[in-house]
């Protein structure tokens, strides 16, 4: 997974890049939240983000909300790290766009573990974007089908969405913004067989 | 409060001495710059600048386990909140010497191989 995290201590980022990067994840590390966001703003692969929530420039608070502001596809998970314990800054942290909590010192099995629901959130994520998409584009295919008007070749008679058929001419005039596509009507079918079924 | 918990230490770092050594480098190339930091903020009068050092240093401090200084960092940022840099001064000073015993502490334990 691509994490980046944000922390102006720079021991702190190194025991988390240390600890992540033995876990096979990719980290990208920035000092102050100004420039963790403008990482994340050029880096489109970054999944998770640890922020600080103390830091110059621009404190995790205010990162977390402008990231949360940019419009992605898939939102990233964001995890507050702080030294700050109480429901009330857990409570802002959680407002402000932060997925989850984590105090200071982080301890490498909690750490590990908040890490993992977070990418078992990211995986359902992606899974319903994949189901969306597929969704949508199957509602296109159909809405295209549902455009198509059977015409027969021989009479130019249509067949509507009831299965009658009708005069060409009258019912062409109705159906300006949908495609034509040939098929021979049973009276038709009866007197020669189908010649093609693409329009004329 | 202990100088220096080593069992702490053991648990942020996992177990990892070489880690636990790279990160003692780090404070050390960094510990100069963040008193100096300290008291200029306290000369300038920048209080949300001293509270900002302070709370890095304490960070710092409590990952490396050394409980008295990171204590002492942790009352430091509250007078930086709190405006009142009187006697910041002065503790920044016990901060100076706390940090050297808990430097002793490390060196030797682990000359000491535990």
């Amino acid at each position: 997974m691509n994490i980046l995290i944000a922390d102006d201590d720079p021991i702190t980022r190194k025991l988390i890049e240390h600890t992540l990067r033995r876990w096979h994840h990719t980290v990208y590390s920035a000092p102050d939240g100004s420039v963790a966001l403008e990482m994340y703003r050029q880096n489109e692969a970054i999944e998770m983000i640890i922020l600080d929530w103390m830091m110059p420039n621009m404190d995790g608070l205010a990162t977390c909300t402008a990231i949360r502001d940019m419009s992605r596809t898939l939102s990233p998970f964001i995890i507050m790290l702080t030294s700050k314990v109480g429901k009330d800054f857990v409570v802002r942290a959680l407002d402000a766009g932060a997925d989850d909590y984590v105090t200071k010192p982080p301890d490498p099995g909690e750490m590990k573990a908040r890490i993992a629901a977070g990418e078992r959130v990211l995986n359902m994520q992606k899974d319903l974007h994949h189901k969306i998409n597929l969704l949508e584009e199957t509602v296109a295919r159909i809405k295209q089908l549902e455009s198509h008007i059977p015409v027969c070749p021989d009479c130019s008679t249509l067949r509507n969405d009831a299965a009658y058929w009708k005069c060409l001419n009258a019912l062409i005039e109705d159906h300006r913004d949908r495609h034509v596509v040939l098929d021979k009507c049973p009276q038709c079918r009866q007197n020669s067989p189908v010649k093609s079924e693409r329009p004329a | 409060m202990k100088s220096f918990d080593y069992d702490q230490a053991m648990q942020v770092t996992d177990s990892d001495l070489e880690l636990f050594g790279e990160l003692i480098e780090i404070f050390d190339g960094q510990q100069k710059q963040n008193i100096e930091d300290l008291e200029l903020a306290i000369s300038s009068g920048d209080f949300a600048r001293f509270e900002l050092v302070a709370h890095a240093l304490k960070g710092a401090l409590s990952n490396l386990g050394a409980l008295a200084s990171a204590e002492m960092a942790h009352i430091l940022e509250g007078l930086g909140r709190e405006k009142d840099l009187q006697r910041a001064q002065s503790l920044v000073q016990e901060l100076v010497a706390e940090i050297g015993r808990f430097r002793a502490e490390v060196e030797q334990v682990t000359a000491g191989g535990q």
